[in-house]
């Protein structure tokens, strides 16, 4: 489960990632560019909304970057343990917040904030992933469990 | 131990018509760069249809991951099948059109320009990798479609 989760939080970081590796120049071009294109249908890419990193556009919007990367935070080191109810509501409210920044940002209240965009973004990301991360947790305990419960060991044989 | 292929026809079907529907113009957009909600909606309806044609089983939470995984793939791939063609012939003329276009929102106009302005070798090769990040994506909508829409057939992990 381990593999599945670093393999996820790696995928989902690749919109930050990639402005690392087209600074650092340590990898070819194309794969910036097969990244770009990746990730290109998913997101609008307005101007007004996109980060800068590296002196590179990020090839999601703000939001997008934020949920990513409360993905790949959530599925690499997790959250606190706590309830699925707790975790519900969590997402319900990370979500309602999400909307209303929608809302008031596109009924022209305030113009885009990134650090808004970024936090409401991250936020649902991270309490999805954390969600996904203990349950996922809670059913590799118990098999692990269950391996122990039928091993010869266990049963005394 | 997770069988994915017990979820294939649904997972299929789901994900086969959310990925024709994303692919529409204007509409698939706004689907898909709405946090990837397309995607989602196509694993909540492959987990409708598996639910339904098994009455007497339910999910786990993990099954209800794999199940989204395996739909969000499923949309990658028709998504990109069914817009593969109008991408690679008319990308340059529908990018300018969608460009120029006044009627259209912002959002929609930006999204659309950059969905039809990348070369054909990274179309091509993009496919894989945006095969896996619609997996992640689809998992994540199987996961909150259990919780939330068929929290009443889910299982304990």
């Amino acid at each position: 489960m381990k593999g599945v989760r670093f393999g996820a939080a790696l995928l989902v970081a690749l919109p930050w990632l990639r402005a690392w590796i087209q600074a650092c120049r340590c990898l070819p071009d194309w794969l910036n560019r097969l990244i770009d294109e990746a990730f290109r249908p998913l997101c609008h890419h307005m101007a007004g909304r996109v980060l800068v990193l590296a002196g590179q556009p990020m090839c999601v919007c703000s939001r997008c970057a934020g949920l990513y990367a409360g993905l790949a935070v959530g599925f690499l080191v997790g959250g606190p343990r706590l309830l699925g109810r707790t975790y519900g509501r969590m997402v319900l409210i990370a979500i309602a917040a999400a909307v209303i920044d929608v809302v008031t940002q596109d009924a022209g209240l305030h113009a885009p904030y990134h650090p808004a965009r970024l936090a409401t973004g991250a936020l649902i990301g991270w309490t999805t992933a954390a969600w996904m991360g203990q349950e996922l947790q809670t059913r590799a305990s118990r098999e692990l469990t269950a391996g122990a419960g039928s091993s010869p060991l266990a049963s005394g044989s | 131990m997770i069988e994915p292929r017990r979820f294939f026809p649904a997972a299929a079907m789901g994900g086969g018509v959310m990925g024709v529907v994303i692919a529409i113009p204007v509409i698939g957009d706004l689907l898909r760069c709405c946090f990837c909600i397309g995607v989602m909606a196509g694993a909540v309806a492959s987990m409708k249809l598996w639910l339904d044609s098994h009455r007497a089983e339910n999910l786990t939470p993990t099954d209800a991951m794999t199940l989204g995984a395996c739909s969000g793939a499923v949309t990658a791939a028709a998504n990109w099948v069914v817009s593969l063609p109008v991408r690679l012939a008319f990308g340059e003329g529908l990018s300018s059109y969608y460009g120029s276009s006044t009627m259209l929102p912002d959002l929609a106009r930006s999204n659309l320009q950059a969905l039809y302005t990348p070369s054909p070798v990274m179309i091509v090769m993009s496919l894989p990798l945006q095969g896996v990040i619609y997996a992640v994506m689809g998992a994540v909508g199987g996961f909150l479609g259990l919780q939330y829409a068929f929290a009443t057939r889910k299982i304990d992990a």
